[in-house]
């Protein structure tokens, strides 16, 4: 925080604020003796600068009716306009409306020097590496602590006042009050009192004193009895009385310890020396919040705290991909791990198989014989003779048809492929290792010649009765007499010659032909 | 950039991209190859444990088949299944069944061996033998062709499968050709053109492949 006789660090954490120490501009060793503290007494957490000096400069105005793209540039415009020599400068957009107003609305534009002691602190919060969270004046940040007290009061004595006046002694001794009406900054003002606990009375005397001229500037902002007014003064116990029996203004008049403003807050103080004090409790409502009211804006503190904000962006985004490396590492090493584990276990799996299939073939085999050649063999004889065609039934036949006094001149077997049926595949042929390849099919043909001295009729007759019988013990085949005796089959063209002598008889009339083809099975019949 | 941040912040960064960096090395070039590679091997040996216990289990429900297909087995070896297709010996059996048929004469043709694509036999690393062989038979009654083709399908080592039979007088019997045949002359009244595959089951490292007109038997 920074004041007008130096510098008063505190260190804001959950358990509260912990006043750290103080250094005064006028030491020579200013900037080593804050960055020192910032490191060791602060840890090097991210800086919060407060500024709570006298020379703040703050100025009302109306923005005319401008377009939203036109605005920033008109805001930035005006607030240079209003503090040209100051670097140090922010606008603010206040919350209070009037009614009729034509405007882009009002704008508070705050302001401070670029002073040596700025520079100074600058300076030390860079030597100390910690992070700057930015700029900020305590008055207006002020305003949403006292916000919230006037309106927790308000809540209790179930009064609600427009205006709230917020009176805190700091140490270095400066009061500082601070005035809102309905949540804006109206007025503020830093004026030097007495600064003791011995003697209440002056205190309070000094303290009401300058709380009258608060009041009587308040009248020229428009303040009106009626509006309402909440006064915060923080005070030791023993001015608290003396406070409320000497003040006679018209409001809600609270007096409170730094402590019993933090519980109504509800934030923590800490353990602190002197509780009559206000700065503990600015910096600990400050040291809570995560948005402020105005952060002021300056190139210097820029060029500082951006390469810190990103760098710190940056290692927190890499230590998260560290993290994340990490993580992943390890999750990857454990999955290879386990999966190591699964490889060994089923390369363990397998030698133990291995071994206990030999020692059952050991046991189950029989000497001299492997059972997977045993197996197989028999498979493929099974194939081959399956495939064989058995002629002895066709011969069988043949012999018992012809009888004792016929016999042929020429017997002819050809073994042919069936036709093929495209679709027999799914039907269960399989001609992958020709397993299951179809049966050959059977074609005979039989010639016979009959004695010139045999009469035709018994000749064609003992034919046709030979086909009977093979008819009926072929069954599978179909049998046909391609050729009869004498020609006389339906099949043939037929010539008679009445009277000619037997010896110009064509030697052909006494031949016959008979065929038998195996019938095509069908695929089941085949497959089983 | 260091006069802001500091020397430990700067130092920091870089250890953390150094870090970063060489983490998703060893992820990545290491960690992950390794991880392929070992899921593979197991996905084999994953194939190999089924194998294996298919085998097992092969074993456990087949055992009482062997049992009984042992005598099958047995049979096999007495029909010489697993003959060499032994061209020497073939010629010696070719002459048996001439005599034992009372066939007058044979001639016998066999076409180089060649071996027939087998799943069932490369399972116990063996090979299908197939050669194709052809015989003029020649004899003075047709029962003696038929007896040969019976013996030649019973008798021979293998599985031999007929693929054309064509038999056929040669002559009409006349009362010179009896008086020829009486006089000890070897005519033969029949004749017999026979076309047959020899198929036999040998060992992977015992295939023989020449094979040529072994002989005539007269």
């Amino acid at each position: 925080m920074l004041a007008d006789e130096g510098v008063h660090l505190y260190r804001s954490s959950s358990g509260g604020v912990r006043y750290i120490d103080q250094v005064t501009w006028d030491d020579e060793d200013f900037i080593t003796t804050l960055s020192r503290l910032i490191v060791q007494k602060g840890n090097k957490k991210p800086v919060l600068i407060v500024n709570d000096m006298v020379e703040q400069h703050y100025r009302k105005e109306k923005l005319p009716k401008v377009s939203v793209m036109d605005k920033k540039s008109v805001v930035k415009r005006r607030l240079n306009v209003a503090f040209p020599n100051y670097p140090i400068k922010a606008a603010l957009k206040m919350k209070e409306q009037v009614k009729g107003e034509v405007g882009s609305g009002t704008y508070l534009f705050a302001a401070i020097p670029q002073s040596d002691a700025y520079r100074k602190t600058i300076e030390a919060v860079r030597r100390s590496g910690a992070p700057i969270v930015g700029l900020y004046l305590l008055p207006l940040e002020g305003t949403t602590m006292l916000s919230a007290l006037a309106q927790k009061q308000s809540k209790k004595t179930k009064s609600k006042a427009d205006w709230a006046i917020f009176v805190g002694q700091h140490h270095g001794g400066g009061l500082r009050q601070v005035v809102i009406k309905k949540g804006d900054l109206a007025l503020t003002r830093m004026t030097p009192v007495v600064d003791t606990d011995v003697e209440p009375d002056v205190w309070v005397k000094e303290v009401t004193s300058e709380l009258q001229s608060t009041m009587s500037y308040l009248a020229r902002f428009g303040y009106k009895q009626e509006d309402g007014l909440d006064i915060f003064i923080i005070a030791n116990g023993d001015s608290q009385p003396l406070l409320e029996s000497v003040i006679d203004i018209p409001c809600n008049l609270h007096c409170l310890n730094a402590a019993e403003a933090a519980r109504v807050l509800g934030i923590k103080v800490g353990k602190q020396e002197d509780l009559r004090y206000a700065d503990a409790l600015h910096a600990a409502w400050q040291g809570r919040q995560l948005k402020f009211v105005l952060p002021m804006q300056n190139k210097a503190l820029d060029q500082l705290s951006r390469p810190r904000q990103v760098a710190f962006g940056v290692t927190l985004a890499l230590s998260l991909a560290a993290g994340y490396v990490a993580y992943d590492n390890f999750t990857a090493w454990t999955n290879l791990a386990a999966a190591e584990d699964a490889l060994e276990r089923s390369t363990d799996e397998i030698t133990a198989l291995k071994e206990e299939y030999v020692e059952l073939l050991r046991d189950r085999s029989l000497e001299g014989y492997d059972y997977l050649t045993v197996d197989k063999s028999i498979a493929i004889h099974g194939e081959l003779e399956g495939k064989k065609k058995d002629l002895l039934p066709v011969f069988a036949a043949l012999g018992v048809g012809f009888g004792p006094n016929v016999t042929a001149d020429s017997i002819s077997i050809d073994l042919v492929e069936p036709i093929v049926d495209e679709f027999a595949y799914s039907r269960g042929f399989d001609d992958e290792d020709g397993a299951a390849k179809p049966s050959k099919l059977v074609n005979v043909e039989v010639k016979l010649t009959f004695s010139q001295d045999v009469e035709k009729d018994i000749a064609v007759n003992k034919v046709t009765e030979m086909v009977d019988y093979l008819k009926q013990e072929l069954q599978d085949y179909t049998i046909e007499i391609e050729k009869q005796v004498g020609g006389v089959s339906y099949s043939e063209n037929f010539v008679e010659e009445i009277g000619a002598p037997v010896e110009q008889q064509t030697e052909g009339d006494n031949r016959a032909i008979i065929t038998l083809k195996e019938n095509s099975p069908t695929p089941s019949e085949e497959a089983y | 950039m260091i006069y802001i941040l500091g020397v430990k912040r700067v130092l920091l960064i870089v250890a953390l991209v150094v870090f970063c960096m060489a983490g998703a090395a060893y992820r990545y070039v290491i960690l992950a190859p390794q991880y392929d590679a070992v899921e593979r091997e197991s996905s084999i040996n994953e194939g190999e444990v089924s194998t294996q216990r298919g085998k097992i289990n092969d074993l456990l429900t087949n055992h009482q088949r062997f049992l009984e297909q042992k005598e099958d087995y047995d049979m096999l070896e007495k029909m010489d299944f697993f003959n060499t297709q032994n061209r020497l010996e073939a010629r010696t059996l070719f002459g048996v069944l001439r005599d034992k048929s009372g066939v007058i004469s044979v001639r016998a043709d066999m076409k180089p061996s060649e071996v027939e694509f087998n799943q069932h036999a490369r399972e116990i690393n063996h090979k299908l033998l197939k050669t194709e062989m052809s015989f003029d038979v020649g004899a003075y009654e047709d029962i003696e062709i038929y007896n040969f083709l019976f013996l030649l399908d019973y008798a021979f080592p293998g599985v031999i499968e007929i693929e054309e039979f064509e038999i056929s007088k040669t002559q009409p019997v006349t009362q010179p050709l009896l008086r020829k045949i009486g006089g000890g002359e070897d005519v033969p009244i029949v004749d017999a053109k026979i076309k047959a595959v020899w198929w036999t089951l040998v060992p992977s490292d015992a295939v023989e492949v020449e094979a040529t007109v072994i002989g005539e038997f007269d």
